[in-house]
């Protein structure tokens, strides 16, 4: 028996957590994600890698919309490195990253910023996360493809109160 | 898995949804080539994968012309080159189960979906007509229909100035893919090749259609040397970037869809797209073209197996009860597994198994299996998804009779766990008066 309703479940009207906000980032990307990989290699790619790129996603976004330093030092230490290892396409960094509770905590402290998703800010998030994209191997018109749509994503969740 | 339609459990519409996904599934490839993979997926799935202290690779033997591949489940890898780690040991694959061929699988689905109880619509003896005509094929391979109109297509395009080349194209999609007439391995070189030739006007002969994939890269190498290589580049690059565009919003497309009917049909888009996108690559590299995709080989490539192992996991989710999926989601769950990583499993870009929606049906039927906290939560989403289906779908398209009919037993089987002996009426009444209105409409 299920003892409780499960933490990260989402069912109608309710608002998105910081899990399925990363599902739905990953449906967005699709196989795209495998530009993560060398031409060469071939694998299922790794949950914890999937992961980890909708994290990085997530981060690289919000970078453009706050900033990082409102964030405790450990948290702030750990999405720099997360980061780094997206755009460094480090798959053992990546693989190894975990997230625990940074994203959310990125969320919460985006929700609490005033004036928080306007016109120009937007846009440098976008952009951000275009420059993350085609760093990490995507073609200029994809990356800017996918950031939009990620940018859609992300605001929507931000946009429904008590989202996080 | 029981090996029966959905392991014994009579839903109307599931005969043809079912078949069409087993039938889809086996007209990838050439059926030889579909049989000897399924089997050889079947034969490897061995505990030992995960209880060796070494890290096992199969042996995967390809086409005559290549060397054998290796593969490896625990971590899944493909490798073309000879794994030579300390820690890699190369096994031979276990003799297959012949009985467990997909070939197999669809004769007895066939029998199957024959039976008495099953309504025989019309879209079921369509496809009834197109499994015989593929498991005949399985036993000696011809495409002649296929090839035929592919031909015909080429002499229009030549010689009719009124030809409409949009119109040929949705005939070939319709008579050729749909229908199941040629496998995507062939189909997806053919219309390349057809394209091509309409474009660059300079036509092959005889018909090369017969052979489309050798013919395809013949054909390129060829023009390459002549005063159309220019051009011929840059319409590679065209249709190898729309390729793949198309490709990935099929995916989503599939996945979006309202139902299992019409997942199918974006999945055999999908594939074909990505098909179409992996061979212009590989084109350009044969040929050392040096063309500039928006799109890496790799990512096509996987694209294609992604959607291929969607497609074929289909084939073993309509060999089970679907409750007893639910069953499992549940007992996850309980033993505190991530729901999104079972959604990414079930529902995702990377394992397009079933429909975002159907998703969200089992795991609100997992949530309703017994009494307990989540009961409540996942019989509020059975009700949301039943008036969400109906309020957006026709309850008499064919393409949504499976969603429905799987709804209602879903409701039906929570209010009995509810004790709600009205509803339970209720929707014994809505069951029942659906299948007497298809058997009246079939008799």
């Amino acid at each position: 028996m299920i003892d409780k309703v499960p933490k990260n479940i989402a069912l109608t009207g309710e608002p998105m957590k910081a899990d399925e906000l990363k599902t739905e980032i990953l449906e967005e990307l699709g196989s795209d994600v495998y530009v993560v990989y060398p031409d060469d290699e071939r694998h299922l790619i790794a949950e914890a890698i999937l992961l980890s790129i909708a994290s990085a996603c997530i981060a690289e976004f919000l970078k453009g919309l706050v900033d990082f330093k409102a964030l405790g030092e450990a948290t702030r230490h750990k999405l720099g490195e997360l980061c780094s290892s997206f755009r460094h396409k480090d798959q053992r960094k990546l693989e190894r990253y975990q997230d625990s509770g940074e994203i959310e905590e990125l969320l919460v402290l985006i929700k609490s910023s005033p004036g928080r998703l306007s016109g120009k800010s937007l846009a440098d998030a976008e952009q951000n996360l275009a420059d993350a994209l085609r760093q990490l191997g995507m073609d200029e018109e994809r990356a800017a493809q996918h950031s939009r749509a990620v940018a859609t994503i992300i605001s929507s969740t931000l946009n429904t109160e008590d989202s996080v | 898995m029981s090996g029966q339609l959905l392991g014994g459990v009579v839903l109307l519409g599931s005969a043809e949804v079912a078949l069409k996904r087993v039938l889809s599934s086996f007209t990838v490839y050439d059926a030889e080539v579909v049989d000897s993979h399924w089997a050889f997926v079947h034969a490897i799935s061995t505990p030992e994968n995960f209880t060796s202290q070494k890290r096992i690779w199969w042996r995967y033997p390809r086409s005559q012309n290549l060397p054998p591949a290796f593969i490896s489940l625990n971590p899944g890898e493909h490798r073309t080159d000879t794994p030579d780690g300390p820690d890699d040991v190369i096994l031979d694959p276990p003799e297959p189960d012949q009985a467990a061929t997909l070939s197999s699988i669809l004769e007895a689905l066939l029998r199957e979906v024959q039976k008495p109880w099953i309504p025989q619509t019309d879209q079921l003896k369509h496809l009834q007509l197109s499994a015989e005509n593929a498991l005949s094929e399985a036993r000696k391979p011809s495409y002649k229909a296929a090839v035929e109109l592919f031909n015909e297509a080429s002499q229009k395009v030549q010689f009719d100035q009124n030809a409409d080349s949009k119109e040929i194209v949705k005939h070939l999609y319709h008579q050729c893919l749909l229908t199941h007439q040629f496998p995507i391995c062939r189909f997806s070189p053919a219309l390349l090749l057809w394209q091509l030739q309409g474009m660059l006007n300079q036509w092959i002969t005889p018909s090369p259609y017969e052979e489309p994939v050798s013919y395809f890269y013949g054909y390129v190498d060829q023009i390459k040397e002549t005063s159309h290589a220019a051009q011929m580049c840059k319409h590679l690059v065209y249709i190898g970037n729309i390729a793949y565009d198309e490709a990935t919003a099929y995916l989503k497309d599939a996945l979006n869809a309202s139902s299992l009917m019409k997942l199918n049909y974006f999945l055999i888009l999908a594939l074909h797209s990505y098909t179409t996108a992996t061979i212009v690559a590989a084109a350009d590299k044969k040929s050392s073209l040096g063309l500039s995709f928006k799109y890496k080989s790799l990512l096509a490539e996987e694209g294609f197996s992604c959607t291929l192992d969607g497609m074929m996991s289909g084939v073993r989710f309509f060999l089970q009860d679907p409750d007893d999926i639910a069953k499992r989601i549940h007992s996850e769950i309980a033993s505190g597994r991530d729901i999104q990583s079972i959604k990414r499993e079930t529902s995702s870009p990377i394992f397009p198994v079933l429909t975002k929606f159907f998703w969200r049906s089992l795991l609100a039927r997992a949530m309703t299996l017994s009494p307990g906290a989540s009961f409540t939560a996942g019989l509020s989403e059975l009700q949301a998804l039943e008036k969400e289906y109906m309020s957006h779908n026709d309850a008499f398209d064919t393409s949504s009779l499976f969603e429905i009919a799987w709804l209602e037993h879903c409701l039906l089987s929570a209010y009995k766990v509810a004790g709600n002996d009205m509803l339970v009426k209720e929707y014994a009444n809505k069951i029942a008066g659906r299948l007497v209105i298809a058997t009246v409409l079939h008799q």
